[in-house]
């Protein structure tokens, strides 16, 4: 008894503690709502096959450009679907502020920071991952769609991409926190916004390759280029300097993170939770 | 039913006012939503836009019919904001799995008025549907269509379908809160979803049996690109595009999704007036 309980308060030791918020977490979806979840994962997959299917015309008619091949670009609309969770990190920071539990957070044995990572990888990455990544991998081939990367190198390259991107992703979410903060019972169109643009301008819907060129250019330059399209790219093969991306993704997830520690900081201090 | 009708038109009055006033009281926080609301709804067009500008014909549709459609989809968005935004009208999942229902149904009008009415938020949902309003205009000029009564009133006759079959399919999927409260407390946000992430997406060459599921079990093709190919081809060949069995297809199939949803609605009501909700019981959810 005494030995489950230190697991579950994680006394004494922060792996400890971030393994048992993971795995609680993880079995959150089974508490009721997984009817909503699952709705969620059809809608996901109705938009992989609507976009498989949009890609598909696009190459009947010639129209796709030269530096993107049917295949390259239906690995990139798999893997995105895959890794949604990872490539989109939505951690409980915003809306534990706009419900209130957010106090319970900093009351826990760990960093708050510690608390909202070890949330967001149990209650969406696991769920994910089992109940919608491992059936669209399944399923990608009756599609004709290729779930492997490019090379073996680049699949060893996306994977430190995409850690890299991660760390991106969890700093880019403490500064969104830090917004809905001050921007006080706002905390909905923090999300709504956030949400939007993440959409456009992480390339995770649409690969940057298929817009305007210079626009392209543009957007994998920027932070959130670096979240979804840098380790997809790699991973198709699509991406002509692999380490430069990585470059890019290292400077955006130190320089962010710096910011981000500092930003949440102050914004604590400014922290109001109404209650939902 | 006159009289039902009068008591609809009151309470859309009193809904606007107090959202009029709750506009004046928290001009701060109304902002902020202009400004979430604005950038939302340019990002969602933005994609495909961009999209559409490296393809000369991108699934059927030139870059400015393409603007025309992303505008059509954001007035189908504007009219979901401004009349059922309020109080978790367009998300009816929530009122049902969390026992408020019995808050409309204890009030002295029809249901059907309450749910209609209570949701009108003229002020504070008009951003989305003013963009929308804009950039279809503007649409239509680059696209060359004709700016005019017929067209004008096909546009509102075609959106009023659009938006009756997006709320039919949210009323349709959330009626599974009525058995299961708990887990289906938030569907009605899922549907709501597919259509926000979906039906900017033209479906010109996309294959029968491919558009014909997006055109009837997942209907997404009818909220933005099948009206608008069809106010495009009215546009440029005027009545005669207008009379014929394709342009029947949407208000026939917005027919269709309100009757079965009003019927799955009604199914789900005499389950509800049986057994309740069970959210005030001693071992109720939340």
């Amino acid at each position: 008894m005494k030995r489950v309980k230190t697991i579950l308060s994680g006394c004494g030791s922060l792996s400890r503690a971030v393994c048992s918020t993971t795995l609680i977490c993880s079995k959150q979806i089974f508490d009721g709502g997984f009817l909503c979840v699952a709705g969620g994962y059809v809608v996901q997959i109705v938009q992989f096959i609507m976009l498989t299917f949009i890609w598909k015309t696009l190459a009947e008619t010639n129209a796709l450009p030269a530096n993107v091949s049917l295949d390259q670009l239906m690995t990139y609309t798999l893997m995105s679907a895959v890794l949604h969770e990872e490539l989109n990190i939505i951690s409980p920071a915003t809306s534990s502020l706009w419900e209130g539990s957010v106090i319970g957070r900093f009351l826990r044995p760990m960093a708050i920071e510690a608390s909202f990572i070890s949330e967001t990888i149990g209650r969406f990455w696991v769920p994910n991952f089992l109940f919608l990544g491992i059936p669209l991998l399944l399923f990608a081939p009756v599609l004709s769609v290729s779930p492997l990367p490019a090379s073996f190198r680049m699949g060893i390259l996306s994977l430190i991409s995409l850690l890299l991107a991660i760390c991106i992703g969890f700093a880019i979410d403490l500064l969104f926190a830090s917004l809905a903060m001050n921007l006080k019972n706002g905390c909905f169109a923090a999300l709504a916004v956030r949400e939007a643009v993440y959409s456009l301008l992480s390339g995770e819907m649409i690969p940057f390759s298929l817009f305007p060129k210079k626009l392209g250019t543009l957007f994998s330059l920027l932070p959130l280029g670096s979240v979804a399209h840098g380790p997809l790219t790699i991973y198709t093969g699509t991406a002509h300097l692999p380490y430069r991306v990585l470059a890019l993704q290292f400077f955006w997830a130190v320089s962010l993170w710096a910011l981000a520690i500092y930003v949440f900081n102050k914004s604590k201090e400014r922290m109001i939770s109404f209650g939902g | 039913m006159v009289d039902n009708f009068k008591i609809l038109i009151r309470l859309y009055r009193q809904y606007a006012k107090m959202d009029l006033l709750w506009f004046l009281r928290d001009t701060r926080y109304f902002f902020i939503q202009l400004v979430s609301d604005v950038v939302s709804g340019g990002c969602t067009i933005a994609g495909v836009c961009l999209l559409s500008a490296n393809f000369k014909n991108f699934s059927g549709m030139t870059q400015n019919e393409i603007l025309f459609m992303m505008g059509y989809a954001l007035f189908i968005d504007g009219i979901f904001m401004v009349f059922f935004m309020g109080n978790n009208t367009g998300m009816v999942s929530r009122i049902i799995g969390r026992g408020q229902l019995d808050h409309i149904m204890i009030q002295p009008v029809p249901l059907w008025a309450e749910l209609l009415a209570q949701g009108f938020s003229p002020v504070s949902g008009s951003p989305i549907m003013i963009f929308g309003t804009g950039l279809t205009v503007y649409g239509a000029i680059r696209a060359g269509l004709p700016i005019n009564a017929f067209t004008i009133l096909l546009f509102l006759f075609y959106s009023i379908c659009s938006i009756v079959i997006v709320m039919s399919f949210i009323y349709l999927i959330s009626c599974s809160a009525f058995y299961a409260p708990a887990a289906a407390e938030e569907i009605a946000g899922v549907g709501k979803e597919l259509f926000s992430s979906l039906k900017t997406y033209p479906l010109g060459n996309m294959k029968g049996f491919q558009k014909h599921i997006f055109l009837s079990l997942i209907p997404v093709g009818l909220c933005a690109w099948l009206p608008s190919t069809l106010l495009i081809n009215a546009g440029k060949y005027g009545l005669e595009a207008v009379f014929v069995p394709k342009a029947l297809y949407l208000p026939i199939a917005a027919a269709i999704f309100s009757f079965i949803a009003i019927i799955t609605f009604k199914k789900g009501m005499k389950y509800y007036e049986t057994y309740g909700s069970p959210r005030y019981s001693g071992f109720g959810h939340r």
